[in-house]
């Protein structure tokens, strides 16, 4: 009885949303193992093994996540905030120090980034509180500063490790589900330029005590200036940004072939972070302007289906769950693949499904699972 | 029908992600297709490396194969500085001592654009440094074998042989001559490097390989060139001349055995050297010979038949009063045949011999011997002398150049003509270069001695040789140039230097001369310009160097003495 359920909810799944995200989990392997070829002979590195490690551990999560109906894991989103934010404390207390920052929770060589969960269990926590008001209640200005408030703990945490860019996703998160959720715009407004001023004064404050205190320049003071000036510092600050650059270019329109990107094979794209940061580099540039664009199209499969999924909802609850997993996938994916290609400035946040790093890969399909979820428990007419 | 709210902020939605990933794909096709070949080019040069290989240069040897300019491999150190330019200065500081340069100048060239670098061009590493180098593991830091050009003798030669510039081209002697058979085909290769600078030997797309270029033989032999240098070193330092030059030569084939001029250089310590002592005297220096020449008037007159060897001719017991001018011997002589005309070395004798010859002929002897015209010997910068035309001869000149005034000529155009008279009269090209063969020992092409063509009958030279020998006899000006076991055919020459248009007190010293004078094997000359001490005339300055030379030569050769050693000793 149970299992003809289960069988009849996988029957009901959005198979073009399953299969946009085997497709790119197959290219991830692919081009993770690109990115650790360093020409025949050579030894690989298993990055992607582990990545389909990740993948299977990922598959069964990912189905369990979309069985269980949406509403009832909801109702538990208190025990998800107050379990996200005690990991937050707790990496912020034992957590390994990794190029001058604590993001990883675990032991040497296998452990989860905090930050990753609480992307989710805030999503899931700002739904469920939007998903409880009426038309009302929801239009008043109280309903956003308690929203920005539930936000603002996990963000703070993160931004301690620190962690810009993750912390940064839960913005769009937050502000796009208000938006959903019918809060009205000027108030949004009103909350963003809020935003706008006190980033403008507390950044440089901020970037200013850190150079004193270390004596160094900030990166992100760094990656800022190459992103605004091309030609800064190409040997240092600027390598990583002016390399994609070429590398992405001198694919051309169908690459160079897979495994014969000189780019990447001869260790142009930085080896230490082109598995995580640059894998889209390494696809631009092995197959052209070609196999960008089926990666795009993948991307645009997966998140349009997403606003399909989330127009169909049953309720507002899951309206609004897939819209947040859409804002979270999308600002990942743009910031990623702007850097790469330069529109965006240089920060470390992973492309969804690509990039080398089990938290994230569970991440990302825990929250294509919840997509699911949506999905499989519509309403049907 | 109306939009719920939601459903018109879910179209924004749709509509700002929709646009945002156009702008994606539009920065993708951006990037791939409209700045494709921009970037390419950047791709290109990031990994790939033009490296130049030099071929090997060839060897110079001697006739016995011995080596007088050699190729060696060595280690120099080279840069990539877009990889050496943040840490240059620290680099350079680590370097520098090794190397041999300031810090300073080292940073500058590390923090370069250039991706190749030579840091010790000149500076040879020693096995050590390069360990040292290696250890340090330096990135943008690269070993490369290189060859430089090394000659084992030092000074030995070192007109003949020449030296090569900073780029490996010969400058002077044979070096610059023969430049086109040493020089190897440079070849180069395309490499790819990862970001380390590591070469990926795999990736390597162009690999033209470099040839080494052809040795080259002389007929100089280095034993003969030691005992010319050896000899005419100690009479520089016994008589002090401003200059002086030993050529010895093959009469028969024209061969050039030893050529050495004073003052000399090193090529291996070039900085050391002034350009003036760069100079080869035997072939870039012109002076008036002197008395030697009064072998061209002597024998172009008995050629002609216009005289005999036994024709009597008055000296005006040393002073000849002709056109207006009086023509002085250094000893005054009573009434001379041809014979002893040439070996008292009678001024004013040799002036009557040329009166009698005319001018038109006399030129012609002149021409025939050589003079105002290159030997083309295979060496750079020869001069061909002066020798004026018929047309600007004064009334003088018929008397004057007959005892070699008038007329300027190279120690080599002197010695060739005096060839002409050993070879039966036929006057022989110079040769330096005996072969040019490949490394493994394949002969590529034998140069062959060339005549120029007949000067003299056969027996006019045997006439020549009869009066020459007694040069060196007791009556001769040069009995200090016999040579034991030997005869010697010779000419002195004491020519009076002109400075600034006047005859001034200094002389040109010199003595040609060949033996064994009935065939003659080996012939020798030797010029020391202005000689200091008293002693000035060719035959006690430049004979007893020429006596030296031929018997060191002679009895390196395993010459066979025709004389017993008495007789001769009795003699001088």
């Amino acid at each position: 009885m149970r299992t003809e359920k289960y069988v009849g909810m996988i029957k009901r799944m959005d198979w073009l949303l399953f299969s946009a995200m085997v497709a790119l989990a197959v290219a991830s392997a692919l081009f993770i193992y690109s990115a650790s070829y360093h020409g025949p002979g050579q030894p690989i590195k298993d990055f992607y093994k582990m990545q389909m490690v990740w993948f299977v551990v990922g598959l069964l999560i990912y189905l369990a996540v979309s069985l269980v109906d949406y509403r009832l894991i909801c109702q538990w989103a208190t025990v998800w905030y107050v379990v996200a934010i005690g990991l937050l404390v707790l990496v912020l207390v034992t957590g390994q120090m990794v190029y001058g920052a604590r993001r990883w929770l675990g032991w040497h060589g296998f452990g989860i980034q905090p930050a990753e969960t609480a992307k989710l269990a805030t999503l899931l926590t700002v739904s469920y509180y939007l998903f409880h008001h009426t038309l009302q209640t929801r239009r008043e200005l109280k309903t956003v500063w308690i929203t920005i408030a539930m936000m603002s703990v996990p963000f703070v945490l993160i931004m301690l490790e620190p962690d810009l860019g993750s912390a940064l996703v839960l913005i769009p998160i937050c502000f796009g589900l208000m938006f959903v959720a019918g809060v009205r715009v000027k108030h949004l407004a009103l909350v963003a330029a809020l935003g706008i001023v006190l980033a403008g004064v507390g950044l440089p404050i901020m970037w200013k005590s850190k150079e004193n205190r270390t004596g160094r320049r900030s990166y992100q003071k760094d990656r800022l200036t190459v992103f605004f000036h091309r030609d800064y510092d190409l040997t240092g600050a600027g390598w990583n940004l002016n390399q994609s650059l070429i590398a992405v270019g001198s694919g051309g329109m169908t690459g160079r072939g897979y495994l014969q990107g000189t780019q990447n094979l001869l260790g142009y794209l930085p080896r230490s972070v082109t598995p995580n940061d640059f894998l889209f580099s390494v696809i631009a540039e092995e197959e052209g302007f070609v196999g960008s664009l089926v990666i795009i199209l993948l991307y645009a499969v997966l998140l349009f289906s997403g606003l399909r999924i989330a127009a169909n909802a049953r309720d507002r609850l899951g309206m609004l769950l897939a819209t947040g997993v859409v804002v979270m996938l999308f600002f990942h994916i743009f910031i990623n693949v702007g850097m790469t290609i330069g529109l965006m400035p240089v920060t470390g946040l992973p492309l969804p499904l690509l990039s080398y790093g089990g938290s994230f890969v569970l991440a990302s399909m825990t929250a294509l699972g919840l997509l699911q979820n949506v999905w499989i428990h519509r309403r049907i007419y | 029908m109306t939009l719920a709210p939601q459903q018109g902020r879910a179209l924004i939605v749709v509509g700002a992600l929709a646009s945002v990933f156009t702008a994606l794909a539009f920065r993708l096709f951006d990037l791939h297709v409209l700045q494709h070949k921009e970037l390419s080019a950047l791709a290109q040069a990031n990994r790939e490396q033009v490296v130049h290989r030099q071929g090997r240069r060839g060897s110079i040897l001697d006739v016995n194969g011995n080596l007088l300019a050699d190729s060696l491999s060595v280690r120099i150190v080279t840069a990539d500085a877009t990889i050496t330019a943040p840490q240059a200065s620290a680099i350079a500081e680590k370097l520098a001592p090794l190397l041999g340069t300031d810090v300073d100048s080292l940073t500058r060239k590390l923090s370069g654009q250039s991706r190749y670098i030579r840091l010790n061009p000149r500076v040879k590493l020693d096995e050590d440094a390069v360990q040292k180098i290696r250890a340090m593991k330096l990135k943008g830091i690269y070993f490369e074998d290189q060859f430089v050009r090394s000659y084992p003798n030092g000074p030995l030669a070192s007109h003949v042989i020449g030296f090569v510039d900073a780029e490996h081209r010969g400058v002077q002697g044979i070096e610059a001559s023969m430049e086109d058979y040493l020089q190897g085909q440079a070849g180069y290769e395309v490499i790819e490097r990862d970001r380390k600078g590591r070469e990926i030997r795999a990736l390597r797309t162009e690999d033209l390989g470099p040839q080494d270029g052809l040795n080259v033989v002389l007929t100089v032999d280095q034993v003969i060139q030691h005992i010319a240098e050896q000899e005419l070193e100690r009479a520089m330092e016994q008589f002090k001349p401003q200059s002086g030059a030993i050529i010895v030569s093959r009469p028969k084939t024209g061969e050039i055995l030893a050529m050495s001029s004073r003052p000399t250089f090193d090529p291996t310590e070039m900085d050391a050297s002034s350009a003036d002592a760069r100079r080869n005297r035997c072939v870039s220096d012109v002076a008036e010979p002197g008395s030697t020449f009064k072998i061209v008037v002597c024998s172009g007159a008995l050629n002609e038949g216009i005289v005999t060897l036994g024709d009597q001719f008055d000296c005006e017991n040393g002073a000849f009063m002709y056109a207006g001018r009086v023509l002085h011997d250094a000893h005054p002589f009573g009434v001379l045949s041809v014979e002893e005309i040439l070996f008292h070395s009678s001024n004013i004798g040799a002036a009557k011999v040329g009166l009698r010859m005319g001018p038109a002929r006399l030129y012609e002897y002149v021409r025939r011997y050589g003079f105002g015209h290159k030997t083309d010997i295979a060496l750079p910068g020869e001069v061909s002398g002066i020798a004026h035309p018929l047309a600007r001869w004064n009334s003088l000149s018929i008397t004057r150049i007959p005892m070699g005034h008038e007329i300027a000529v190279t120690p080599l155009q002197m010695l060739m003509a005096l060839n002409t008279i050993a070879n039966k009269g036929v006057r022989m090209k110079p040769m330096i270069v005996k072969s040019i063969v490949s490394e493994d020992g394949v002969t590529v092409l034998q140069y062959q001695p060339r005549s120029v063509g007949p000067v003299i009958s056969a027996h006019t030279s045997e006439l020549m040789t009869t009066a020459l020998r007694k040069v060196v006899g007791p009556e001769g000006t040069a009995p200090k140039a016999a040579v034991q076991g030997f005869d010697v055919a010779g000419k002195t020459g004491t020519a009076q230097k002109v400075e600034n248009g006047q005859y001034v007190r200094k002389y040109y010293s010199s003595f040609i001369g060949y033996f064994p004078a009935s065939n003659p094997e080996i012939s020798i000359l030797v010029s020391l310009d202005d000689p200091v001490g008293g002693a000035y005339y060719g035959g006690s300055v430049a004979g007893p160097v020429f006596r030296a030379v031929a018997e060191k030569v002679a009895e390196y050769l395993g010459m066979v003495p025709q004389t017993p050693p008495t007789e001769v000793t009795k003699v001088s």
